[in-house]
């Protein structure tokens, strides 16, 4: 370290100026590199020298080939500055330095480059800037004319103790650190060489006052006494501060005559003081203050000693304040550095020739670096040799970031690293650095979970809008859907923003109004919904089409509450539309199956021959009792119920081969089966039989219907029929009764003479001749009644004169079998209307039916009143009586009273039908009771009765006519003999003028010469039919007089119609009535000429 | 047989009838055929008539109130001295060919009404066919 090659003074000169350039530039060493020939020496250093510098100094003479950079330098004579560490290709033995370096030239007026003054400081200082620049090339145009005055020129002598102590002052101040430090080593170093009795440092605060800060020498009590003046004091301290201008006293005298009013403050052992300033940047910041125990007269050379000393002292000041920011700043910036739990570095693009970036070397990493990166022991190398294959992006961003300073963040995956980062980068240092530092972390985990959630997510995307059914995700308390898949659009054609537009509470909107009440329902439902329980719902949720779609939900609990309360709810939405059309139709389609079978009052069923399984239709219940499932499906199960009289019961093996052999492929059977309560039906079955391709009968299908009714109806019919076939037995019987007589009366009056034995048979003959027509006259008002052919000639009647007429006609018989009538009547006449003809007959036909059916000489009772409106007529006998289950039918048509005995069985059994028809036809009603058999009967007829003042009214008038015999002429017309010759020969017995006419024509031919007053025609006749008669005679006016009686068998209502269209005036049912026929000849008007009818 | 339709015979026939008309004038007819004639209205009457006239030949009505036809033909043929008398049924009923309780009933013949005469005759003068077979 001390110059022995050249003179003391110089080398004293030149280090004190390396100190100061080292100081000012806030270098960590400095040397000079003296050019000796081909060799370079280094004479001078100063500060610490890097042990790779100071290998290189400790050899004493080095070739300037071995340094590139001075090869360069000498060649260029230029300078050279490093914009970050050192490092150049090509040097043998320093290639690289972990501190930035400046070197510059030191030329002679001849521009021969002598000597190089090195600089290395730490790279973290920043980039070389110009004004540091301006100062190097400065001293180093300083330090060539110190050389060349100290070599042309003797140069003044300088004190070597004072030289020797600025040396020192200047080396010791390299070692201080903090301004403390600064000012303690150049009071004391300053009062040890220059023999100096005190010193004080004085510096400037920000609020413009002085503040000694360190004094050495001075009493205690002087230094507190000045500690702290404002900078406008009459002091010199202030003065040299504000004048920026040295002051010097020589002796005590000089200075208290400038101050006297600080005489006694200053100390009495100071004779003579120097006030300097200390300058940074050109401004004053502070004082060095120094004291000498004499009288001292300060030199020239002393004065810039003392001021040199002082600009040390700024210079060590400026580093140490600079040194302790940056030490404050490290440390601050050590402790974040190595406590982040982020990744740190800074490193240094390596740029090619083109000025592109290549690689980077790692420059400072923190502990938690190796951790991101997987890196050990990174500094000093660069990113490619740690990573080999590492992607180019990494350098082109860096890249980037240290050209354009721009701050990036990003994050970025390395395969090569197979690690995921994210990276903030920054530039370090201003335009010209190449550093960047990067704080990272690495997030690989991160990336990978994330990744790993989106994959999960993009897949059950994939397969949520791959099924077919719309999944979601419902939030119950915000009644939101959380997550929905596609198919929204799919099932309802709404976009998810056709939803948003619809608000929060679209679901409501979108829903059936009737299945708006399932909502409550269902999110009762959903609240208390168990896990792994399905809730199932159905609606109507409105399409974007507008029609409505049923939809299904399955949904389960998705997430709980921490109070176990359902969150939110996972969802499947399935369109059942279709199936529920169908389902519907198929319900409506088996309910109309349903009650079909329920109106036909039958079931179908289906037997499956292979599997023999029957299957019936629930309708089997209504039929037979048996719910569904009660019965079995088996054949036996149903051959069980046949009734054994009417299938003959075969084996099923026999039953499916006879099925099997079955020619058609329909059959049907009737038979009977037990129903459920033990009572047997008649069903009728019908099946098809359905065969497979081979022929073979496979399943048999068909419907079976209960006919009970049907076979009721048919037995009915049957019984009907043989009624029928009794009744013609009967009739026969009860027409042939009446013929016995007859046949034998006129057997007699063939054999006898004896006229009183003839009159008794034509006696005979006439009254069974009546009783056969009687027998025949009802049997056709039945029938008229029956199909409502018959007309009541209503009128008003007494019914005491009813009464007695049917007495009257009921007598003869009641007499002959010796029966005691008993008749009561009212006092008061009781009227009522009808037809006097048939109240006569109906009251007849009970008092003949009282005498038929009771032994001889039983009573029979007849008694009539007046309840209220009804007319009440009892006709009862102490006869057979009828039996308790023969009362209701006793009025049916052919129902005969039988009392068990054959030979009892008598009539026809129509009077009590007539009875009643007639009765009924009155607007009455007729009631029968017995006692039983042999109990006796009363029949109770009810009639409405008139209105009293109707019956007071006036009686019809009794036409009394006169019964005078008048003779007529009468032409009877009729092909059949017989008939002809009887009417023929009645009528002139009766006194009337008979012609006779066997056809149409001959009648017609007879009345050119013969006018009747009446003309008897037959209708059915060969030839001219009696209508075709009848019309000819109407055509004719000279026949307009003549009377037209038709004479037919039938006597219907057609009969009676087509007789009066034909012309006729009267209709008379053959054989002729000669009551009847002798009141018509009896009340013909005389029509014919006036005169012809007197006798 | 022949011969006695035309010489009237002592022959006694018992008619039995509740028709008063269907009666008498059968009755009229058989005295005019120079039959001896009495008739009865009721099967009681027809057995103590029997009883007392002693009849060749009984014409009986089947259907009667009280004792009907049937029971009086059983009766008869269980009276000793009537057992054998020619019985002739007569009804407006054709008899049915197994009318069982007609033939128990021990009826000779059965005659449709209205009789005819040429059938009705020479019955009542013919001897019962049973009779004529046992003999």
């Amino acid at each position: 370290m001390i110059p022995t090659s050249t003179s003391f003074e110089l080398p004293t000169l030149l280090e004190l100026a390396l100190a100061h350039l080292g100081l000012a530039l806030q270098a960590s060493f400095a040397l000079i590199s003296w050019r000796e020939g081909e060799s370079l020496s280094f004479p001078y250093t100063w500060g610490e020298l890097p042990s790779e510098v100071q290998a290189f100094v400790s050899r004493g003479r080095v070739p300037i080939a071995e340094s590139a950079l001075a090869t360069t330098l000498i060649e260029t004579s230029s300078a050279y500055y490093s914009e970050t560490s050192y490092h150049q290709e090509g040097e043998t033995r320093l290639k690289s330095l972990a501190f930035m370096v400046a070197a510059e030239p030191v030329k002679t007026a001849g521009a021969k480059v002598i000597a190089f003054i090195n600089v290395g400081r730490e790279p973290r200082l920043g980039p070389w800037i110009e004004s540091e620049r301006d100062l190097l090339r400065r001293s180093a145009t300083d330090f060539a004319k110190l050389v060349e005055q100290h070599s042309s020129s003797k140069s003044e002598p300088t004190s070597e103790t004072r030289l020797k102590g600025l040396l020192q002052v200047s080396s010791s101040l390299a070692q201080a650190l903090t301004p403390n430090d600064v000012y303690e080593t150049v009071l004391t170093q300053s009062i040890r060489v220059l023999g100096m009795r005190a010193g004080a440092v004085t510096i400037l605060r920000a609020d413009n006052h002085l503040e000694i800060i360190s004094a050495q020498g001075q009493p205690q009590h002087v230094i507190e006494a000045q500690r702290v003046i404002e900078l406008t004091a009459n002091h010199p301290l202030a003065d040299t501060v504000r004048g920026q201008q040295a002051l010097y006293f020589a002796d005590a005298e000089s200075r208290n005559r400038r101050y006297p009013h600080l005489t006694s403050l200053f100390s009495p052992a100071t004779r003579s003081s120097a006030f300097v300033p200390i300058l940074s940047e050109g401004q004053a910041v502070g004082v060095l203050t120094l004291s000498f125990p004499k009288r001292h007269a300060f030199d020239a050379d002393e004065r810039a000693f003392i001021e040199a000393l002082a600009d040390v002292c700024a210079r060590a000041l400026e580093r140490a304040k600079t040194f302790e920011q940056e030490h404050l700043a490290k440390e601050h910036y050590q402790t974040l550095f190595n406590s982040v739990d982020e990744g740190f570095c800074i490193f240094e693009m390596l740029l090619d020739d083109a000025g592109q970036a290549y690689d980077y070397r790692f420059l400072e990493v923190n502990p938690k670096f190796e951790e991101h990166t997987g890196l050990k022991d990174a500094i000093g190398k660069t990113a490619k040799e740690l990573v080999p294959n590492l992607e180019q992006h990494w350098v082109d961003i860096y890249g980037t970031i240290a050209r354009t300073g721009q701050s990036i963040r990003f994050e970025q995956g390395s395969a090569a690293m197979d690690r995921y980062f994210e990276v903030y980068g920054t530039r370090v240092g201003g335009a010209d650095s190449r550093k960047v530092a990067l704080l990272f972390k690495d997030v690989s985990e991160k990336k990978r979970a994330e990744e790993a959630l989106q994959e999960s997510q993009r897949f059950l995307a994939t397969v949520t809008d791959a099924v077919p059914n719309l999944t979601y995700v419902y939030e119950l308390e915000t009644r939101q859907t959380l997550f929905v898949n596609n198919r929204l659009t799919h099932l309802f054609g709404y976009t998810l923003d056709d939803i948003g537009a619809l608000g929060p509470d679209y679901f409501t909107q979108l829903l059936h109004p009737e299945d708006l009440s399932k909502l409550e329902t269902w999110r009762k439902q959903a609240g208390e919904l168990a896990d792994g329980k399905v809730l199932e719902t159905e609606y109507r949720f409105l399409h974007k089409d507008t029609s409505w779609k049923w939809v299904q939900a399955k949904e389960i609990v998705f997430k709980r509450h921490g109070d176990g309360s359902v969150w939110q709810m996972l969802g499947v939405l399935e369109d059942i539309t279709e199936r529920k059309y169908w389902s519907e139709q198929l319900q409506s389609t088996n309910a109309r199956f349903q009650l079909a079978e329920e109106a036909a009052h039958s079931f179908s069923y289906e037997w499956n021959l292979a599997t023999d399984v029957v299957q019936r239709s629930p309708n089997l219940q209504q039929v037979l009792g048996y719910a569904p499932g009660e019965l079995g499906d088996t054949w036996e199960a149903w051959a069980a119920l046949y009734h054994p009289g009417d299938l003959q019961v075969r084996s099923k093996a026999e039953s499916m081969t006879f099925l099997k052999s079955y020619p058609t492929d329909t059959y049907g059977y009737e038979y009977r089966a037990r129903h459920r309560n033990g009572h047997y039906l008649w069903l009728h079955e019908r099946g098809l039989l359905i065969r497979d391709k081979n022929g073979e009968v496979q399943r048999v299908i068909g419907q079976t219907v209960d006919i009970s009714e049907r076979k009721q109806t048919e037995d009915a019919l049957k019984e009907a029929d043989r009624r029928k076939d009794e009744f013609l037995a009967t009739l026969a019987h009860e027409l042939r009764n009446p013929l016995a007589p007859i046949r034998m009366s006129l057997e007699i009056m063939n054999l006898t003479k004896d006229s009183a034995t003839q009159q008794e048979a034509l006696a005979t003959i006439r009254r069974q001749t009546n009783q056969i027509i009687r027998l025949v006259d009802d049997l056709l008002d039945v029938s008229r009644i029956t199909r409502g052919k018959i007309k009541l000639l209503k009128e008003r009647v007494v019914l005491a004169e009813v009464i007695e007429m049917a007495l009257e006609s009921a007598r003869p018989l009641i007499a002959e079998r010796t029966h005691q009538l008993v008749v009561s009547l009212p006092a008061k006449q009781i009227w009522l209307e009808g037809d006097k003809t048939r109240l006569c007959q109906i009251f007849l036909n009970l008092l003949t039916n009282a005498a038929k059916y009771s032994d001889p000489g039983s009573q029979i009772s007849l008694s009539a009143s007046q309840q209220n409106h009804e007319v009440v007529v009892r006709v009862r006998d102490t006869g057979i009586g009828i039996v308790p289950e023969m009362l209701p039918r006793v009025f049916e048509l052919f129902a005969r009273i039988e009392s068990g005995e054959a030979a009892q069985r008598e009539g026809l059994g129509i009077g009590l039908h007539l009875v009643k028809r007639l009765v009924e036809m009155h607007g009455g009603y007729i009631e029968a009771s017995s006692g039983g058999l042999g109990g006796g009967s009363e029949f109770t007829v009810h009639l409405p009765a008139l209105e009293a003042d109707l019956q007071e009214a006036d009686l019809p008038a009794e036409h009394e006519a006169k019964k005078a015999k008048v003779s007529r002429r009468v032409l009877v017309v009729d092909d059949y003999e017989a008939n002809l010759k009887t009417l023929s020969r009645m009528l002139r017995l009766m006194g009337h003028e008979v012609k006779e006419a066997a056809d149409g024509y001959k009648a017609l031919e007879l009345l050119g010469n013969f006018t009747p007053d009446l003309i008897l025609l037959d209708i059915n006749m060969p030839g001219l039919s009696g209508y075709e008669v009848a019309i000819r005679i109407r055509e004719n006016p000279r026949y307009q007089g003549i009377t037209l009686a038709a004479l037919t068998g039938y006597g219907t209502e057609e009969d009676v119609q087509r007789a009066n269209e034909a012309g006729f005036h009267q209709h008379l049912v053959k054989p002729v009535n000669i009551g009847v026929l002798e009141e018509l000849l009896r009340t013909l008007q005389p029509i014919s000429s006036p005169g012809d009818n007197l006798f | 047989m022949t011969q006695d339709n035309h010489h009237p015979s002592s022959r006694r026939v018992l008619i039995v009838d509740d028709n008063q008309d269907g009666r008498e004038s059968l009755a009229n007819l058989l005295r005019e055929l120079g039959f001896v004639v009495t008739t009865a209205a009721d099967g009681t009457r027809a057995l103590s008539c029997a009883e007392s006239f002693q009849p060749d030949v009984v014409l009986l009505d089947i259907l009667m109130p009280g004792i009907n036809g049937f029971q009086v033909a059983e009766r008869l043929r269980q009276h000793p001295q009537l057992a054998n008398i020619l019985l002739i049924s007569m009804s407006g009923f054709p008899l049915e060919t197994d009318d069982l309780r007609w033939q128990r009933s021990g009826f000779d013949y059965h005659l449709l009404k209205p009789m005819d005469l040429y059938v009705l005759e020479p019955l009542l003068r013919s001897e019962r066919p049973s009779l004529n077979k046992k003999s």
